[in-house]
């Protein structure tokens, strides 16, 4: 038995240990609890699903769907759902809507192991704290009913998954750049790439690929682009409509496999893009590159919300869910998505020395390393683009935002994809 | 190619081939033709069809376009008519797209799927805009005005309870319980998010308001009233930015993708019908050059085909009559042209030769007939100038017999009488001879096998006390051949050579001999009759077969058995002649026909 190995193995056992004892079973002899899950594909998914059911003994309804959708339904109706999960841009609309209800942080089990980028909005001291909405931001919930920074003993959403994104390029189509040096935002607007480029069809996340790489091109600037005025969004889809007008764009799209489809039918060979997507395309031989542009990443939080209506019995499985989330096993099936969890070291158990090494640390895999799905995602001698946890999470140029001009960018939006 | 024509192929076949090819290719040129102009039809209908189908493309981007626009002015004015004909146009659009032929022919099927399924995911967008709006309608028009109004009676009431000395903070709430409502319309109008803000800070002051009154069951309502209006504008506010997000970015999409699909379809159409047009260009170009080449070709074939036809009927024909014009002269040195086939010109040509053949036998039987008539003239004179000379004799003898008949020499005269008889004897042998001659070929004649060496056997025994009285040695070789002959007339031949040798042959020192041998070829046999005299001089060996020529007048004989041996040979087709012996004697040579000519 070697080293490797014998990490593995009693990673693996410390981790059964820590589950076991971590999750009193939540099933009476007479009943089990259900909680409904909304939510998106990222999370939602059967695996983590049958785990929690097996790990709390309860019953859990997963009910997954696109972003617009989920975000419809939980918002409008509190009694659709005990928890929701998407992605932190979406708690203003939430808690304005009034269909969630602040978090008790004091059921929260390993609150204090959440790290800082979460509770504060830097992973480290010299990290840049990002525009837009930050998580921290939007995590504590205020006297006053407002969000900020200030810790309280209730938050608005559960901090776990989250990560951060850029764009994807075919390096058999374009030169490979230097991360952090020559990658860039700009790229998007790039005359070579004219006709071959696609962004994700969402007003609060493809909008700030473009405001990236406008501003990169140095076609405009923002007094904050975290939160543009109407004035700016004009001047921004002004810009935007004009090269779609010319035919820059081949066009925005809906959904990770369409992301992948584009590139692979070769109608595209610069996108915005979801790592899941990269990963499917360098499956595929296409060589995909994940770049790290220079002037920072678009970072998104996940965020686990309880509905208003969630109470009792729900309630104390939704937060038992919550916990188990946080438990390690999660963490470390998802880092096998490319996503990070909130306390990444509950998960080291459950991960190899490789896996840790690749997916938080930034190192070559020294072994091949398999996906969700089993199958080999990642080759002896890969490095993930970007480099380590810290490292990407130090470069954030902007988080996913709902700006105060959401429904004007929506409108701004429509005219851009038809134009 | 003529002389392969001339050697290979009938007349018939020759002319039947001509126009068996020269159909072939007219049909070939035909087919051509056909398959050019089927082609032809073929693209043309494939660029009529993809045309069609471009246009039709058009007009679904505009449809499209204006089911976007329909789409819009439902959400933004609530025109349900619009609403209605965003359905209707879905529809006509389902009802047009994919499943043409010109999509089959195009292989664009996942491009339609593809349109299809974001036009079919517009729509469904659609729908859920349709039952956001209504639903923020519902609560718009109808709730927000409840509870409106029911605030606003609740106020009224309070101000009449509490009279004018509250009257300022009434006026207050009752003024932003006004504001919710036209915040909220602001909000609706503009999609502003401040009035959002606006409206639910102007609820929230109404709240602090009511707070300044004694709670009482009107309070009470009035906050629950709030309450509601509240939970109504911000449940109207989410369907508002449902609807939106639903039209602006999902609907936008698949509108855009719908319309990218159909124009990728269009340029995929317009790009398959230009490389039709161009392949159709070449193809009707490649085809006609070929067409013309073909057709140029048929015509060199079909004029050297003619040409090596007609030479070939017109040089045996011309050959022929050239021929017969010779044979019509009575030519029989005219030449046969050549011609190894079995067809009419054949035949001709076989006329020819048995034209010449008779020509051939005319002219021998006219040689014959001359060299007759001269051998008759020379018999004749020979006949009469021998046969004459016996009677000159006898008249010289006869008129001095009379002369001493008158002289009365009776005893002189008688001697002279002798004479007389003997020139009588010889004519009358002279004239056997002649008969016996002309005898030959006539009677007696019938051939059978004959074994020589038995024939010669007994002449040989019944000359021996002859040849023994000339002291003649006659040697019969063994070996001799069985030929197929008149048995009385081979025998005469024999007996005419002994004869012969038996008057001529002088040898003092070996005495007389005939050595009589044989040899064969392949078509004759050959015997030699060798005998050991002075032999025969080589100016006399072909004059000796002439009639009653002697070598020596003064040997007795008439001078016919030669020519008599050499009728019976003829007769028998075959030969003699006198050759030179070995030794200086004579050979006469015989030559029979082996048995394959009887």
């Amino acid at each position: 038995m070697n080293r490797r190995t014998f990490l593995q193995q009693s990673g693996k056992l410390g981790a059964a240990a820590l589950a076991a004892t971590a999750f009193p079973r939540l099933a009476k002899a007479t009943s089990k609890p259900t909680i409904k899950v909304v939510g998106t594909h990222v999370t939602l998914l059967e695996s983590i699903r049958q785990q929690a059911e097996h790990d709390l003994g309860i019953n859990i309804e997963f009910y997954p769907g696109g972003d617009a959708e989920v975000l419809l339904k939980a918002s409008t109706d509190p009694t659709s759902f005990d928890l929701y999960e998407q992605w932190s841009n979406s708690i203003k609309v939430l808690w304005q809507a009034k269909t969630i209800q602040p978090i008790d942080i004091r059921r929260l089990t390993y609150w204090d192991e959440i790290n800082s980028l979460s509770k504060t909005g830097r992973i480290s001291d010299k990290a840049k704290l990002g525009l837009g909405d930050a998580p921290c931001n939007l995590l504590f919930i205020q006297p006053d009913g407002s969000f900020s920074c200030v810790p309280t003993e209730h938050i608005s959403f559960l901090p776990y998954v989250h990560n951060v994104d850029s764009f994807g390029y075919n390096a058999s189509v374009i030169p490979q750049g230097i991360p952090y040096e020559t990658e860039s935002w700009g790229w998007l607007l790039d005359e070579r790439w004219h006709g071959k480029v696609a962004i994700i069809n969402s007003p609060e996340i493809g909008l700030f690929d473009l405001a990236l790489a406008v501003r990169a091109k140095g076609l405009m600037d923002f007094k904050n682009m975290g939160n543009m005025s109407r004035e700016e969004v004009d001047k921004l889809f002004d810009i935007l409509i004009a090269h779609k007008r010319d035919g820059h764009f081949r066009g925005v799209w809906t959904s990770v496999p369409h992301s992948v489809e584009l590139m692979a039918s070769g109608e595209v060979v610069l996108e915005s893009m979801f790592s899941p997507g990269v990963s499917a395309l360098n499956g595929m031989g296409i060589p995909c590159i994940y770049a790290a542009p220079k002037e920072g990443y678009r970072a998104w939080h996940g965020v686990m919300c309880l509905s208003r209506a969630c109470t009792d019995e729900r309630q104390e499985a939704a937060y038992a869910f919550m916990n188990w989330w946080l438990s390690g096993w999660p963490g470390a099936f998802i880092a096998r998505q490319g996503y990070y969890i909130s306390n990444p070291q509950r998960s080291r158990p459950f991960m190899s020395q490789a896996e840790w090494e690749y997916w938080y640390e930034g190192k070559p895999a020294t072994e091949p390393l398999q996906g969700t799905d089993g199958k080999i995602s990642v080759r002896p001698g890969e490095v993930r683009t970007g480099g380590s946890y810290i490292k990407r999470f130090e470069n954030i140029a902007i988080w996913n935002t709902v700006m105060d001009t959401y429904e004007y960018t929506m409108t701004k939006w429509n005219e851009f994809v038809l134009a | 190619m003529t002389n392969f024509l001339l050697r290979a192929i009938g007349l018939k076949k020759r002319i039947v081939f001509g126009y068996v090819i020269t159909g072939a290719m007219a049909f070939m040129i035909a087919l051509l033709s056909y398959g050019a102009f089927t082609r032809l039809s073929a693209d043309f209908r494939k660029i009529v069809l993809f045309s069609r189908r471009s246009a039709d493309n058009m007009v679904f981007a505009a449809q499209m376009a204006e089911m976007q626009r329909q789409a819009l002015i439902y959400i933004y004015e609530g025109h349900s008519s619009s609403g209605s004909q965003v359905g209707v146009i879905y529809q006509k659009m389902m009802q047009n797209i994919g499943g043409s032929e010109a999509i089959e022919q195009l292989g664009a099927k996942a491009v339609v799927t593809l349109a299809k399924k974001h036009l079919e995911a517009y729509y469904e967008a659609f729908q859920e805009v349709r039952r956001q709006r209504q639903l923020q309608a519902r609560l718009v028009k109808s709730e927000f005005r409840v509870h409106a109004t029911r605030g606003q009676q609740l106020i009224e009431e309070l101000i009449r309870e509490e009279g004018e000395t509250r009257l300022l903070e009434c006026t207050k709430m009752l003024n932003a319980l006004l504001q919710i409502e036209k915040n909220a319309y602001r909000y609706l109008d503009s999609f502003d998010g401040d009035f959002i803000k606006a409206a639910l800070f102007n609820i929230q002051e109404t709240r602090s308001l009511i707070g300044h009154f004694q709670q009482n069951h009107q309070t009470i309502e009035l906050n629950n009233v709030l309450n509601s209006y509240e939970s109504s504008f911000l449940e109207a506010v989410q369907r508002t930015r449902g609807y939106l997000y639903l039209t602006s970015v999902v609907m936008a999409a698949q509108a855009y993708e719908t319309m990218y699909q159909s124009k990728k379809l269009s340029a995929l159409m317009i790009s398959e019908s230009e490389r039709i047009q161009q392949q159709l260009f070449q193809h009707v170009s490649s085809r006609l050059r070929l067409l013309l080449f073909w057709t140029v070709l048929l015509l060199l074939f079909i004029a050297l085909f003619s040409y090596l036809i007609t030479k070939s009927i017109t040089i045996p024909l011309k050959r022929l009559t050239k021929t017969f014009k010779l044979l019509a002269s009575g030519s029989a040195d005219a030449e046969i042209p050549s011609y190894p086939l079995q067809d009419e010109l054949g035949d001709l040509t076989n006329a020819a030769a048995s034209f010449k053949e008779k020509n051939i036998a005319l002219r021998t039987s006219k040689q014959e007939l001359e060299r007759s008539n001269d051998e008759l003239e020379q018999f004749v004179y020979t006949v009469s100038h021998d046969l004459k000379s016996p009677i000159v004799t006898s008249m010289g003898f006869i008129g001095i017999i009379r002369k001493l008949a008158s002289q009365g020499k009776a005893e002189q005269a008688m001697g002279m009488l002798d004479k007389v008889v003997k020139a009588n004897e010889r004519m009358s042998q002279l004239i056997n001879d002649l008969l016996e001659l002309s005898r030959v070929g006539r009677i007696d004649m019938d051939k059978k096998l004959l074994d020589l060496n038995q024939l010669l056997g007994d002449f040989a025994h019944n000359q021996a006390e002859r040849l023994k009285a000339a002291k003649f040695t006659l040697t019969i070789e063994q070996g001799l051949p069985v030929i197929y002959a008149n048995e009385s007339r081979t025998l005469q031949v024999f007996e005419n050579i002994l004869s012969n040798g038996l008057k001529y042959v002088r040898n003092e020192k070996e005495g007389g001999r005939l050595r009589i041998s044989s040899f064969a070829d392949e078509q004759h046999y050959h015997i030699r009759c060798t005998d050991n005299g002075q032999g025969i001089p080589e100016e006399y060996r072909e004059k000796i077969f002439g009639l009653f020529y002697r070598l020596d007048v003064n040997i007795e004989g008439t001078g016919i058995g030669l020519a008599v041996a050499k009728k019976i040979m003829k007769f028998h087709n075959g030969d003699i002649r006198a050759e030179a012996g070995p030794n200086g004697g004579a050979v006469f040579h015989l030559t029979f026909p082996k048995m394959m000519d009887r």
